[in-house]
């Protein structure tokens, strides 16, 4: 009667552990994926040095972030071409940085507010 | 390309006898150029840049000094401040052409002048104003200084040393604007001085800046 009892109990034992283990591996997966996208939507960095935006062209996912480093001593701006959809920086100042979200697929041509002659291109998949 | 803007005669003539001034700076372009040839055509990209860069610095101040000097009143104070301001201009317009040409020489393009310019962070700073004579004597101080702050940014970040060395002969002209115009304000005010400070920098700039 007392062997039948163990052999039950090691039996229940190692049922509890093997769902366990199950239940482990099935919650472990979604995380791993939440992850992996985490990882492939990293935001971006394009430095503002020299009075240039580096690199002035990068491709990224929708609602992917970029963020802009000022390392110029004077302030810049990330303010985007007319038709264009994301949320303008305004002043970054030397030194300083800013993130900006792009949300809507497409070009995403910007410059600087206060030297227009600096461009850049997000192009958002 | 060149900017439709009314000089008065005498600032014609000033400009006429700072023609043989012209010419030389112009010689200095193209020897800077003949100099720039011997960099990579990376140097000279990113140098074409930040050239680019100050001509849109120039753009902008010869745009402001057009709108000043409109806006300036007809009373002693506002005709002293419109004489500085189309001086100023002058210079600005001859640092333009310098700019073109050079960019121009090493092949690339120049960036086109914009119909007007954003100064309302200068306004919502208390940097100046275009609502009364010395308010905008105080906006053009504000331009001037933080054009000396970009150019000494600019300048160490070119990698061709004849284009450093030729942006060197730019950089005291604009700080000389920024003195010229604390002296108008020198000769109403003796406790401002013209050189407020020994070095004009991101940190002494507040002390250049005359608020409003």
């Amino acid at each position: 009667m007392m062997r039948t009892m163990k052999t039950s109990i090691m039996l229940l034992t190692w049922a509890y552990l093997g769902l366990a283990t199950i239940s482990m591996t099935v919650s472990a997966a979604p995380n791993e994926i939440s992850r992996e996208r985490q990882a492939t939507r990293k935001p971006i960095t394009v430095t503002i040095d020299a009075f240039q935006f580096q690199p002035d062209k990068i491709v990224i996912k929708r609602g992917q972030s970029v963020i802009f480093i000022n390392t110029d001593e004077v302030p810049h701006t990330v303010t985007p071409d007319k038709n264009v959809h994301f949320i303008p920086s305004g002043i970054i100042k030397g030194g300083e940085q800013h993130e900006v979200s792009f949300e809507s697929v497409g070009v995403q041509d910007y410059s600087c507010d206060f030297h227009p002659s600096m461009h850049g291109r997000v192009i958002v998949k | 390309m060149k900017n439709n803007i009314n000089v008065p005669d005498n600032s014609r003539r000033t400009a006429l006898k700072a023609g043989l001034a012209a010419s030389a700076l112009a010689a200095l372009s193209l020897t800077t150029l003949n100099s720039a040839n011997a960099s990579t055509k990376s140097d000279t990209k990113h140098d074409m840049a930040i050239l680019n860069a100050a001509l849109d610095l120039e753009n902008q101040a010869i745009w402001a000094y057009g709108v000043a000097a409109g806006k300036l009143s007809n009373s002693k104070v506002g005709n002293v401040i419109k004489s500085l301001a189309l001086r100023n201009q002058v210079d600005h317009i001859k640092h333009r052409d310098i700019f073109i040409s050079t960019i121009q020489s090493l092949g690339g393009t120049p960036t086109n002048t914009r119909e007007a310019y954003d100064l309302s962070a200068y306004i919502k700073a208390g940097e100046g104003n275009l609502d009364s004579d010395a308010n905008i004597a105080k906006l053009a101080l504000a331009l001037e200084v933080d054009a000396v702050l970009a150019y000494a940014s600019a300048v160490s970040k070119l990698r061709s040393p004849a284009l450093v060395a030729a942006g060197l002969t730019i950089l005291p002209d604009e700080s000389a604007h920024a003195a010229a115009i604390r002296a108008v304000f020198g000769t109403l005010d003796s406790t401002i001085h013209a050189v407020p400070a020994a070095q004009l920098s991101k940190e002494t700039r507040s002390q250049w800046i005359l608020s409003v």
